[in-house]
């Protein structure tokens, strides 16, 4: 039942403007891909398009390689769930979700019984006759999802569908979109500005902006090797540290430090994720790495080698660099740690800023002050260059 | 709200605008005043309000006792006698006919007018920019032009053309009537979530079916509306039967202003007055009373199960 | 129309449609008051006669226009005071009902169930309680001195019957234009500081002011042309536009029916300046909006 949905070269102008540029999406069968930008990237007008409620100024959709250029919206075998549920008012709860098998030409006896196994899937049969204005907007969310599951989609297309509700809701709802996913399996392009969210539901994610799909790739890839310092920045990754790559190390204020292979030499920026850097208490450093780091350390210098994830320990695998505290910001469990580091006289190549601040993301409280000297630690195979915009 | 100008003239040493000091007490600055202005209050707005209900239906009050007066001889506070003979009238062979006239060119004015309201409100929203604005102003030009004058230059035409005089009634009334109907349709569109078609399109309704099982279930309310509105503007007329009919289409309006014109008839004019306002109030009250009691069970029951 | 292929052919598709949608609606309204026009422009200037031979002559303009000026005079002097005051009483109808919770939806709910009444019911029953031995007469007993109400030169009863009506009609649309925005916007001001008449004189009005002007011009040319309360409660003399033409009209003279158009046209006329008048002065102060 379910599709494969690929848009190829989709154009979209609205007058003079073009909010989408030869975007181009593939989507396996029963998978989920996230849309993942900001509002005003052109997320929900991809998605207008796969649905055919708007049609592309150029390229096409194809599903399971059929093109739906001539396809009416009707008779394209999608389900559409918006922001807004968008239960219909005239009608009660188990007549909104019975509404496409009644469009089809079922029976209204027929269409209710149908409805009602949706209803179950999502914990509402209690619900049945309720007229839609008496239900919460959790409720009315998930009435909408059974709504659009009811008209048993080949391609499910959710546009921002939990951004009106509360976290504790929104996870209900990501539990239900599961079990949904684990029973129904159809093919699902969620539409969000939220990567937390995108995580969550999608196998991959497709990062959009400015009317581009910068970077597709698993939720993994576009965290740790973003494939631009937009992308980095659309998902929250808070440190990008300018240089330059020579020979698959990359030389900063932060020092020489490994880079994936195939890094192309040149300017390039540094991205290291705060969630993958830790603060190394210094006694334990000085214990664990005499031999090697105890020299860096009085330099001011960072350095680690990322030669594969067997050739030493975990705390080995730490390459550091020391810094002062800046500030702290609460995340409520975890922190943000604000650490200034100042380059020293060795730098490799041409090193434009003598300091810069890189942000730590750390668990609890951390019991430190401004100005104090700390060092960071970065684990394995986590620096990632990509060349200067 | 309205009590403070009440409270004002209670406390004449007050300044009338707070100086930055009081303001910055707040608290403390108010709790001197509050203590009047809280028990002033309620008073002031009560007796505002009972002046603006009386406002409203004093007028409806003479009304009320000629119909079921009587003997009601001049210096008479209240009626010397009551009795509901006066009624009778509305059982006159005349009388009903001219009722159901009524009914006929309220009933025809509201089927051609809301439609056609509906139409124009559609288009004006559908055409870009100076022409929808154009339609919307074609819409509302009749309110422009004052009835007496759009009939009487239209009245010989009419003749000239042997338009029958129940037509022609109907057709001016019909123009009168399209401001009204397309207005409260305009006004509907404009908050229309047109995603709601969006939707059904994409659970495979096909774009007839979306017409009808949802546009036309969501318009609902202002179609009944819109129905109404056309339905008095034919049902209450007087000027354009009068002009157009020319005396051979009597409604009830007609034989109320023959009542009216002259002196001595005021059980007549009550009675036939009465008749001409309590079917509409009564299909008033039965278009909207259900709405509000499922709006107020539904935020009880919401209250109930939070 | 959203899911053909190609956007422009479905844009001018859709643009087709519209124009044959707005049709129905579109051509009676022209041709209505296009035919009025041209009709009572003919009649007036006796090129369309009831009975005889089509002669042109201004003699309907030029032989009574000192009448018909006083009788434009007096139609604008009820049209200003009955829309003054309906505005005043609309607004502070608006006002009791946006701000008592449970009484002001009893007044609304009064308020709006008297916008189904003709004005021809108006006029008849102001007609049973303004009248020299009216109610009012009886339960207060008005001062000898005290100029009569129906028929007298003031037009009192007229205009009390237009602001009855109309401040409904004022108070709906401002009920219905502010109750979303204005009581929200109350509560802000008050919690900075604004006492209840300076929310009313400070919030409230500059919001209403949209609603307020659009309703004034309604009404203002409704009470202008209006006739069955003019003519019901109004004195014999001086005439309003409406009584006077409706006069003349149903005059068994056949002559004087060119002035009876004469009189519909100044009055249509009127009408329209006046909407267009408005439309460029709301559209002038852009602020309002």
């Amino acid at each position: 039942m379910s599709s494969r949905l690929e848009a190829r070269n989709i154009s979209r102008s609205f007058g003079s403007t073009e909010v989408l540029h030869a975007v181009s999406l593939t989507v396996p069968a029963s998978g989920c891909v996230a849309l993942l930008g900001a509002s005003g990237s052109g997320k929900s007008t991809l998605l207008r398009i796969i649905a055919g409620l708007d049609a592309p100024s150029g390229g096409q959709v194809l599903v399971d390689g059929e093109d739906l250029a001539l396809v009416p919206v009707e008779r394209r075998g999608m389900a559409l769930v918006f922001q807004k549920a968008l239960l219909f008012p005239h009608l009660n709860v188990i007549d909104n979700v019975a509404f496409a098998a009644r469009m089809a030409g079922s029976s209204r006896k027929q269409a209710r019984a149908e409805a009602m196994e949706y209803l179950e899937l999502v914990h509402l049969a209690d619900y049945a006759h309720r007229p839609v204005g008496r239900l919460s907007g959790g409720q009315e969310h998930r009435v909408a999802l059974a709504r659009a599951l009811a008209r048993n989609p080949g391609i499910l297309l959710l546009d921002e569908p939990l951004a009106s509700l509360d976290v504790q809701l929104r996870h209900t709802m990501y539990e239900l979109i599961g079990d949904i996913r684990a029973q129904l399996a159809p093919t699902i392009v969620v539409v969000t500005h939220d990567r937390q969210e995108a995580s969550i539901l999608a196998d991959t994610i497709a990062v959009l902006d400015d009317g581009r799909i910068l970077q597709h790739g698993s939720v993994h890839q576009v965290h740790y090797q973003p494939a631009t310092r937009t992308v980095n920045e659309l998902l929250g990754g808070l440190n990008t540290i300018p240089g330059i790559v020579l020979d698959g190390r990359h030389h900063s204020v932060l020092g020489s430090l490994p880079v994936q292979t195939g890094a192309e030499d040149g300017p390039s920026d540094l991205m290291v994720r705060q969630e993958a850097l830790t603060l190394l208490p210094t006694e334990r450093l000085m214990e664990t790495l005499p031999e090697r780091l105890g020299e860096e350390l009085t330099e001011g210098r960072a350095e680690g080698r990322i030669d594969g994830p067997d050739s030493r320990t975990v705390t080995s695998g730490h390459a550091t660099i020391k810094g002062c505290v800046s500030s702290l910001t609460s995340l409520g469990a975890r922190t943000l740690v604000r650490v200034l580091v100042t380059g020293g006289s060795q730098n490799i190549g041409e090193v434009e800023e003598p300091e810069v601040m890189i942000t730590v993301d750390v668990p609890g409280h951390p019991a430190l002050l401004s100005g104090q000297v700390i060092t960071v630690g970065l684990q394995d195979q986590q620096a990632w260059a990509v060349p200067a915009e | 709200m309205t009590a403070h100008p009440a409270t004002d003239r209670l406390l004449p040493s007050r300044p009338s605008r707070p100086s930055p000091a009081g303001q910055a007490r707040g608290g403390s600055a108010r709790s001197g005043s509050a203590g009047l202005s809280v028990r002033a209050r309620p008073v002031v707005r009560a007796v505002f309000g009972v002046l603006l209900v009386l406002w409203i239906l004093v007028p409806l009050v003479p009304l009320a006792l000629w119909s079921v007066a009587d003997r009601w001889q001049a210096p008479a506070v209240l009626p010397n006698a009551y009795s509901l003979d006066a009624f009778a009238v509305l059982g006159a062979p005349g009388t009903l006919s001219a009722a159901a006239s009524s009914l006929l060119l309220g009933s025809a004015v509201a089927i051609i007018a809301t439609p056609l309201g509906l139409m124009g409100a559609l288009a004006a929203r559908a055409l870009p920019g100076r022409y929808g604005r154009a339609v919307d102003l074609i819409l509302l030009l009749p309110l422009a032009v004052p009835p007496f004058a759009l009939v009487m230059g239209a009245n010989i035409t009419l003749l000239r053309l042997y338009v029958p005089p129940f037509a022609g009634v109907v057709l001016l009334l019909v123009v009168i009537a399209l401001p009204y109907t397309a207005f409260m349709f305009r006004s509907a569109l404009a908050t229309y979530e047109q995603r709601f078609e969006d939707v059904a399109l994409t659970l495979g309704a096909d774009p007839r079916q979306v017409l009808r099982h949802v546009r036309m279930p969501l318009l609902s309310a202002a179609t009944v509306r819109a129905f109404f509105l056309a339905f008095l503007v034919g049902w209450g007329d007087y000027i354009t039967t009068l002009l157009v009919g020319g005396g051979q289409l009597t409604t009830l309006p007609m034989l109320l202003g023959s009542a009216a014109s002259s002196t001595g008839n005021e059980q007549l004019v009550a009675v036939l007055s009465l008749a001409v306002i309590v079917p509409p109030a009564f299909i008033l009250a039965a278009v909207t009373l259900p709405a509000v009691i499922t709006t107020r069970a539904a935020a009880l029951t919401r209250k109930a199960h939070p | 129309m959203h899911h053909r292929a190609a956007p422009r052919a479905a844009l001018s598709a859709g643009r087709a449609r519209s124009v044959l949608l707005a049709i129905p609606a579109v051509v009676p309204v022209v041709l209505v008051i296009g035919v009025s026009i041209a009709g009572a422009a003919a009649q007036s200037l006796g090129l369309m006669p009831f009975i005889g031979a089509p002669v042109l002559s201004t003699q309907a303009w030029a032989g009574s226009a000192g009448d018909l000026g006083r009788s434009v005079l007096v139609s604008v002097y009820i049209a200003v005071v009955s829309t003054v005051l309906s505005l005043i009483v609309g607004f502070l109808i608006a006002v009791y009902v946006l701000a008592a919770p449970r009484m002001g939806r009893v007044v609304a709910a009064l308020s709006a169930a008297t916008i189904p009444v003709p004005h021809l019911i108006g006029a008849g029953a102001m007609g049973l309680l303004l009248s020299d031995s009216g109610f009012l007469d009886r339960v207060f007993g008005m001062p000898p001195g005290f100029p009569s109400l129906v028929g007298g030169p003031w037009f009192g009863a007229v205009i009390v019957e237009y602001a009855w009506k109309e401040s409904a009609f004022v108070a709906l649309v401002l009920i219905g234009s502010m109750a979303r925005s204005v009581t929200g916007m109350c509560d802000a001001a008050a919690t900075l500081g604004a006492t209840a008449w300076q929310r009313i004189v400070h919030i409230v009005l500059p919001l209403s002011r949209p609603a307020l002007a659009v309703s004034a011009l309604i009404v203002v040319v409704y009470t202008f042309g209006s006739y069955e309360a003019a003519w019901l409660l109004g004195p014999t003399s001086p005439e309003p536009v409406s009584v006077r033409a409706v006069r003349l009209f149903g005059s068994v003279d056949l002559a004087a029916r060119p002035e009876a158009m004469a009189t519909a046209l100044v009055s249509l006329a009127a009408g329209v300046v006046a909407i267009l008048a408005g439309l460029v002065v709301l559209r002038g102060s852009r602020g309002l909006r």
